[in-house]
């Protein structure tokens, strides 16, 4: 590991000093396969807790509607998937373009940056969240990359990096783990 | 003079004299015979209190001598033989003056002659006489008693042995009969007090109290007494136990003298606390004041938070860990000798 990112303003600093040392060393650089996948993992779990909740919403409306002829809606795998697809895509784009991470990135400490390091914009979001979802087996690449990158990243010329002093989880002080 | 009418009955007579009846003499006779059988009674009192006198030389004093004293025998016949012969000079005296009385009074007022020169006219006027100096003779032996009898009985008695005569009375007297008698008669709230407007109470008091032993008076008292059965209500208590509860060192004296943790034991053995808490605990209240002074909100927001921000960093860590582990792995098998790249640019903005 060379070059650890350290925040120059003081309200960073103290931030920086909360991550544990352990961890210090890491912060701004491409996180690795385990921590991606877990994130993805998690996301995952979101994006079905959300497509239940749409399912929830649109059985409600359904039976408000017609509540004489009322039957749970029954959709088929086809229109399953397209769902999901379509909200994975929404909840990733928003993500991104707004807070630079998804709840799956918050929890495991991940950003994604653009080639400057900076926060996406809607478009390059938007793109990289269709890319996402349409080819989701590219993740996978982060394992092989020499620079840690999925098949998106080194498309989109994106970076998702480990930064625990700008995630919203509160980082604990005095755990150890051996980084090394 | 008759024996009838005087009522001589001697026959009757003992060594006990009778307590005699004053009654009235009805005429010169009986007068006579009264003082008569009056001299003697005073010679049969003379006689026995001489005889027990006589008698009671050189015997024990505390006995009491009810027998008859030697000689009592001899004096009554003696006092018999001169009763028998004043009573027959009495009857002689009597029919002597039942046949005189009609000579004298005519020797006193013979007829025929001046009242003026009657001899009754000159008793008459001795008599009148006489009624006009007794008092002056009687203020003379007045007098002459006045100055005479306190020596007289001062002689008296130096010659009588008073506590002897003293020892005597007491003996015949009914003590508790007399008291009774006389404070039936006396004004005792009056005699108290001017006793005690006379007395020197502190004197008296303080001499009392040097005779005293106090200290066994009141141990006796205290023996006798049952403190319980006193009636508190009349005692003004509350002085006295704040005087003595100054003098004490309370908590020292219960620290010494009481085996606490045996009272707490007992004391403990015999509450339901469980009971008294909830009899005399306002538990609501209680746990309201509680609940507002502890911020319950953010303890569990701490505690679940640190939780949540633990467990999380250790994930965190570990999947550090595991992206370097796999990353070597994968590096290893496709043989590359350099480690990857991962550092990125900072944003422009949080360069220096």
């Amino acid at each position: 590991v060379s070059g650890t990112a350290t925040p120059s303003d003081p309200v960073g600093r103290a931030a920086f000093r909360q991550v544990p040392s352990g961890a210090r060393a890491y912060q701004g650089h491409r996180a690795g396969i385990v921590s991606r996948v877990l994130a993805a993992a998690v996301d995952v779990l979101v994006v079905v807790v959300l497509l239940v909740g749409v399912w929830l919403g649109f059985t409600a409306l359904r039976f408000l509607r017609a509540p004489r002829q009322f039957t749970f809606p029954a959709p088929g795998l086809t229109v399953a998937v397209v769902a999901f697809e379509v909200l994975a895509f929404a909840y990733l784009a928003v993500a991104w373009a707004t807070m630079g991470r998804t709840l799956g990135a918050d929890l495991m400490g991940l950003r994604v940056v653009d080639r400057h390091g900076r926060q996406l914009g809607w478009v390059w979001a938007a793109l990289r969240a269709a890319f996402c979802v349409l080819f989701v087996i590219g993740l996978a690449w982060v394992a092989v990359s020499r620079q840690n990158r999925s098949v998106q990243d080194v498309v989109l010329r994106t970076s998702v990096i480990y930064d625990w002093v700008h995630t919203a989880t509160p980082v604990a002080t005095g755990t150890h783990v051996d980084g090394g | 003079m008759s024996s009838g009418s005087a009522g001589g009955e001697p026959s009757t007579r003992d060594s006990h004299l009778p307590v005699p009846v004053a009654r009235p003499p009805a005429d010169l006779v009986e007068l006579l015979g009264q003082l008569v059988r009056a001299a003697f009674g005073v010679a049969a009192l003379a006689g026995e209190i001489a005889l027990r006198g006589v008698g009671a030389v050189g015997r024990d004093p505390s006995r009491t001598s009810q027998e008859r004293p030697v000689g009592a025998d001899a004096m009554d016949a003696t006092l018999g033989l001169a009763w028998t012969a004043a009573a027959a000079g009495g009857w002689l005296a009597a029919a002597a003056a039942r046949v005189g009385r009609p000579v004298v009074a005519v020797a006193l007022r013979p007829p025929l002659v001046p009242a003026a020169w009657q001899p009754a006219s000159a008793v008459e006027a001795a008599t009148s006489r006489w009624q006009s100096q007794r008092a002056g003779a009687v203020d003379v032996v007045a007098g002459w008693a006045g100055s005479m009898v306190p020596d007289a009985a001062e002689l008296a008695v130096g010659l009588v042995d008073v506590d002897r005569v003293v020892e005597v009375v007491l003996r015949h007297v009914d003590a508790t009969r007399l008291a009774a008698d006389v404070l039936a008669r006396t004004d005792v709230d009056a005699v108290a007090g001017a006793a005690v407007a006379a007395l020197d109470i502190d004197a008296l008091v303080a001499h009392v109290l040097r005779r005293l032993d106090l200290d066994r008076l009141v141990n006796q008292v205290l023996t006798e007494i049952d403190l319980s059965q006193l009636d508190l209500r009349r005692v003004d208590l509350t002085p006295v136990i704040d005087q003595v509860l100054d003098q004490l060192d309370l908590t020292q004296l219960v620290l010494q003298r009481v085996d606490l943790s045996q009272v707490v034991d007992r004391v403990l053995d015999q509450l339901d606390l469980t009971q008294l808490v909830l009899q005399r605990v306002d538990l609501a209240s209680v746990a309201e004041t509680v609940i507002d002074e502890v911020d319950l909100p953010a303890i569990v927001r701490d505690s679940t938070g640190s939780l949540a921000a633990g467990t999380v960093t250790g994930i965190r860590l570990q999947s550090i860990d595991a992206d370097r582990a796999v990353s070597r792995l994968v590096d290893r098998l496709l043989l590359r000798g350099r480690p990857r790249r991962t550092s990125t640019p900072q944003p422009p903005d949080a360069q220096p």
